[in-house]
């Protein structure tokens, strides 16, 4: 068998790039949108790796959509990038980019009511696979009001705190509760239907 | 029932279990491709400021230039301790030596009237510790400020190590035993 041999220093990892000495994976939000703000594009382009699967998530259980929620991201993050001078750190960065991408995506929804198309497939509903748990709750998350969608996606998939939640949706944190109890109490009422013989 | 809080706690534990989805693998490329394209809107009054500052930077150049062209001693003119040619040649000489210069000179001490530049950082005084290891000295801490000049390895060596703390720890970070100023600079 092979002897795993110690390496005299550690292997670069593909996303650790150093900027003026600075290891970018490493630095703290403020200080990586602080440079963003100043024009750094390494900076921002970092935030985005930290935070696109984040920010994709939402978009994707809010709009239920793969493309509208590609989309989402990406104007969010480029209306972010325009608008980076006036972010002043009252919010943290994440906080802010989930509400930018969260309005984005409510004016996808907005855009189809008043287009009135019938919603695309939703991610993972194939109908042979409806006994997977994993496929129910996608189905019984998309079955939800976005409202309650968005908050469940941010309180129990991204694991927010109600405050960080409330601050994200632009809501008290005292709805963002009863809005979160009324989401599982929904999602489980659905799941418990599936179920049934 | 399916409001019980164990059926909400399952669900939620279902929920978190799905975790976040993952980005699709262009998208980072997709939106920095955009970035660098995209013009970023700067707000007007800054640019006014900008246009302003730039126009008072130009302006205080030329009076500077000015004023320069007017000390100019052409043929010793103002001089009147001066003897013919050879006074103005004197006279332009012990001009050109500030008082400074001179002691300094003769005392074979540099007083490097201009010091090159400078950072400062304000921070804790357990950090200020750390950082500055033998260079910390508690006698200029007690001043609330502590001046080290340094040579320019030295420089970059310090400014690294203290912009890594600040990287770190962010602009809002604190310490316990109050906070301390230290300032950097490189040596002409």
């Amino acid at each position: 068998m092979a002897q795993a041999v110690a390496l005299p220093y550690p292997l670069p990892s593909r996303r650790a790039p150093y900027h003026g000495g600075v290891r970018l994976d490493a630095a703290s939000d403020e200080w990586l949108a602080g440079r963003a703000a100043r024009g750094d594009h390494a900076a921002f382009e970092q935030l985005v790796l930290r935070y696109q699967d984040r920010l994709y998530t939402l978009a994707l259980r809010v709009t239920l959509n793969d493309a509208d929620a590609r989309d989402c991201v990406q104007d969010g993050f480029i209306s972010a990038w325009r608008a980076m001078e006036r972010f002043r750190g009252d919010a943290r960065f994440s906080t802010w980019m989930y509400r930018i991408v969260l309005r984005k995506a409510y004016d996808v929804l907005d855009r189809r009511k008043r287009q009135a198309t019938p919603t695309d497939e939703v991610p993972g509903t194939a109908v042979e696979a409806q006994l997977d748990s994993r496929l129910d709750l996608d189905a019984a998350l998309a079955a939800l009001e976005p409202d309650f969608r968005a908050v469940a996606v941010a309180c129990d998939v991204l694991g927010l705190s109600m405050e960080d939640a409330g601050e994200a949706l632009g809501l008290p944190a005292g709805t963002v509760k009863s809005r979160l109890y009324r989401a599982r109490a929904r999602l489980a009422e659905q799941l418990q239907d599936e179920r049934l013989p | 029932m399916t409001d019980e809080p164990d059926t909400h706690d399952e669900i939620a534990r279902l929920l978190r279990e799905r975790g976040p989805v993952e980005a699709p693998p262009d998208l980072a490329r997709a939106v920095m491709d955009e970035v660098r394209r995209a013009p970023r809107r700067t707000p007007r009054h800054r640019e006014v400021a900008r246009r302003a500052t730039g126009w008072a930077a130009a302006a205080a150049a030329l009076v500077a230039l000015g004023f320069g062209i007017s000390r100019i001693d052409v043929g010793g003119g103002s001089f009147s301790s001066g003897s013919s040619a050879g006074g103005s040649a004197v006279g332009g000489e012990a001009r050109a030596l500030q008082p400074d210069q001179l002691n300094s000179a003769a005392d074979g001490v540099k007083t490097a009237p201009t010091l090159r530049p400078r950072r400062a950082y304000r921070l804790s005084v357990t950090a200020a510790k750390r950082l500055l290891g033998d260079r910390y000295s508690q006698a200029d801490a007690a001043d609330g400020r502590i001046v080290l000049i340094l040579d320019a390895d030295q420089y970059r060596a310090y400014v690294r190590r203290f912009r890594g703390h600040v990287v770190a720890n962010g602009k809002s970070s604190s310490g316990a035993g109050g906070r301390i100023t230290v300032i950097l600079r490189r040596a002409p």
